[in-house]
């Protein structure tokens, strides 16, 4: 294998399309990449074919996203399994319960949380940490306009969101002094997994991961802070965010 | 990841213990005849295709890659279509050992612009480039190349096979062969392609040299292409679908080969590649009037610019894939849409036969677009693969409404009086009896599917319409 000169990424969630759109962006840019996803078979094959591809460093590893403690440890793995200074780390991984499900299951809630935010919090500190005194490094994690606002139809995932949202900011604030890029991308809903079924295929609404990937690496170039993609986002939740409450409950969404 | 999302009939839709959602779709093959609405599943990963193998709710599955089938052999009115389109990586490429692995979903689009810049062609390519892997396997399909290298088949060396039991299983010509006969020309009926290795051409440029040779009626091209077909490796005819008379069945014969770096004229670039997306979509349903003075006069272009002997190089994209310049071409067809009718004849009822699909279908009054004559070699290991020696004829026949059945089952009784046989791929009006007389080892690959799929978890509309799948 040859050594990147572009630096090592570490992808966190690495099997969804999103993820693996970025990854490619990133692999087409010359950079490492270290791919965790829980289903390790998954990361051997993204990371084969990136390797092949764009003739770059690969590895892969397996973690439970519901295990806070494994999450912490993932940059510390990634550095051995690819040896080298990890350079960037995309915190990608979440989970997308039904709201109605995790009403009645406070299984489902609780493991919601670990997920969108112990595990999380965790790997964006341990990240953060390791990343501190490297300038020119980036930190980037998937949030989402769910988390912008609470709706009545996926508040549970969206408060998560927020918690993410938050915590990036508050990294932001940290880390960009030190010249470490730390970007909160928040995207609309996205032709993947987790959206297929719940929108009309071709729906204008749904972003593809193309797209996204797009969006998200000319961001971090920029060294932007928050990035929404596709960027009308942006403008809709800014209206969004100015509803009060009472009319917000009111919408049709 | 996805935001505003989960609306509350979306659980509803979702079984027990299956996690994972179906999206409702409008679906239908490449010639946009039939079209089915139904659930469709688009796996990204291994455990979910395995999933939804095992435990999605609906009776039965079909496969579909790119949907490039032109009937009804990746629509599944009665069950559910399983998309593979998402799980498209390349596992591995071994330059000294000349072989490539790759998931069933991989577009040959992406392989060739991996491969290209890296001294590889495909051993055997379609006509299209944007077919996937799996339906390439799936379909056998052959090419230009077909008298020389045979279907795609003779150059796979290993699959990975996704039974509906869940089960993994390797085929190969040596290990599990009858699996892998069955598969390769099986229509997806017999589990889902996972991956599969390929064994790789190498070529020191991209370009091909081509010769291109007019024939001025039928007999004088199928004379030229049986002459010419052990001169090179690739040869194939394009015949004007709308000559009659003296002059039906004229058209050009082109005979192409990959070109050494030695011979190369200065300033061509001995490195190339294509590119992994189609070209610009055709952007509206053609009407129907304006297809015909266009193809006329494409045709008339090609005629007239063969002269008589030239030669000339040529990129891979416009000698292998002329059509894939335009996105979807097929919509040049209008709204109801078109069959393509590929014919195989034997050698000695080729002249005959293809004089008669010409006469019947210029007679109906559907005009075809280009037509394309080939011949074929040896058949292959495919239980169900379409190619034998012979020479195959296919041509676009628009939809013509209720004319079309009654056409289409003359053409099919010409087959049967000459020994001929339809191509699955393309196939979209046939019935069970005939296409039985035409595949004499159906009842063997019937066998095979009944001990790989004993409830027949894999259909498809086309494999209850004829049968290729028992019950379901």
């Amino acid at each position: 294998m040859r050594s990147t000169a572009k630096g090592n990424v570490l992808v966190a969630g690495a099997g969804s399309a999103l993820a693996r759109a970025v990854a490619e962006g990133l692999a087409a840019r010359g950079c490492g990449l270290v791919l965790a996803a829980r289903d390790e078979g998954e990361a051997a094959r993204t990371a084969a074919d990136l390797a092949l591809r764009f003739d770059v460093a690969t590895a892969a590893l397996g973690f439970d996203a519901r295990d806070a403690a494994a999450a912490a440890a993932l940059p510390a793995r990634a550095e051995e399994a690819l040896p080298g200074e990890l350079a960037g780390v995309l915190v990608a991984f979440a989970v997308m319960p039904d709201q109605e499900l995790v009403e009645r299951d406070t299984g489902a809630l609780l493991e919601l949380a670990d997920v969108n935010v112990r595990a999380t919090l965790a790997l964006l500190e341990a990240a953060a940490t390791r990343l501190e005194g490297r300038p020119g490094s980036f930190l980037c994690a998937f949030s989402s306009v769910a988390g912008d606002r609470g709706r009545r139809k996926n508040y549970a995932y969206g408060a998560t969101k927020a918690a993410l949202s938050v915590a990036m900011e508050g990294l932001w604030a940290r880390l960009s002094p030190k010249g470490v890029t730390v970007l909160c991308v928040k995207a609309g809903p996205a032709d993947g997994a987790m959206s297929w079924g719940v929108f009309p295929p071709g729906s204008p609404l749904l972003v593809s991961p193309e797209r996204v990937a797009r969006d998200v690496l000319s961001a971090l170039e920029s060294r932007r802070r928050v990035v929404y993609t596709p960027w009308f986002w942006r403008p809709v939740m800014a209206l969004l965010r100015a509803l009060p409450a009472p009319i917000f409950r009111r919408l049709p969404i | 990841m996805a935001g505003l999302s989960g609306s509350p009939d979306a659980s509803a839709s979702r079984a027990e213990g299956f996690p994972y959602r179906a999206a409702h779709l409008s679906l239908s093959g490449w010639g946009r005849f039939a079209v089915e609405a139904g659930p469709a599943y688009r796996p990204e990963t291994w455990r979910a295709v395995e999933a939804a193998v095992r435990s999605a709710p609906e009776p039965t599955l079909a496969l579909r890659g790119l949907g490039r089938s032109y009937g009804d052999s990746a629509l599944n009115g009665a069950g559910a279509v399983v998309l593979t389109e998402r799980l498209d990586r390349i596992l591995a490429f071994d330059p000294e050992g000349r072989t490539l692995t790759c998931e069933a979903g991989t577009s040959l689009a992406r392989l060739l612009a991996f491969l290209l810049p890296r001294g590889f062609f495909l051993p055997v390519v379609p006509g299209t480039r944007f077919v996937t892997v799996g339906g390439a396997l799936a379909a056998d399909v052959h090419g230009k190349n077909h008298h020389v290298d045979g279907t795609i088949g003779r150059h796979v060396e290993e699959l990975t096979l996704l039974l509906s039991s869940g089960e993994t299983l390797r085929c190969s010509p040596r290990e599990n062969a009858e699996a892998f006969d069955a598969t390769i020309g099986g229509m997806g009926l017999t589990g889902v392609i996972l991956s599969a290795r390929l064994a790789l051409l190498p070529v020191e440029t991209p370009w091909v040299r081509v010769v291109k040779r007019r024939g001025r009626c039928l007999e004088e091209v199928l004379a030229r292409l049986e002459e010419e077909e052990s001169l090179s490796r690739y040869s194939v005819a394009w015949i004007d679908g709308l000559a009659r008379g003296r002059a039906l069945g004229r058209g050009v014969l082109m005979r192409g080969d990959h070109v050494l770096a030695a011979e190369l004229p200065r300033g061509k670039a001995v490195r190339g590649s294509l590119p992994e997306k189609p070209g610009p979509n055709v952007p509206f349903e053609a009407p129907s009037a304006l297809l015909s003075p266009l193809t006329i006069s494409a045709f008339d272009a090609l005629y007239y610019a063969a002269g008589r002997d030239s030669t000339g190089l040529s990129g891979p994209a416009s000698f292998f894939f002329p059509l894939d310049a335009l996105g979807s071409w097929n919509r040049l067809y209008g709204r109801r849409g078109f069959v393509q009718y590929q014919a195989l004849l034997p050698r000695e009822t080729a002249a005959e036969g293809c004089r008669r699909i010409l006469e019947e279908i210029s007679r109906e009054r559907a005009a075809s677009f280009l037509a394309v004559l080939k011949t074929t070699g040896p058949e292959g290991r495919g239980v169900l693969s379409f190619p034998k020696p012979g020479v195959t004829l296919g041509l676009d026949v628009p939809n013509v409404g209720e004319r079309l059945r009654p056409l289409a089952r003359r053409l099919d009784e010409i087959l049967l009086a000459l020994g001929g046989r339809l191509y699955l791929a393309k196939d979209a009006l046939t019935d069970a009896a005939t296409l039985a007389s035409m595949y004499p080892r159906l009842p063997e690959f019937l066998a095979v599917k009944r001990r790989l799929d004993p409830n027949g978890r894999f259909s498809s509309s086309q494999a209850r319409r004829l049968g290729l799948a028992e019950g379901r």
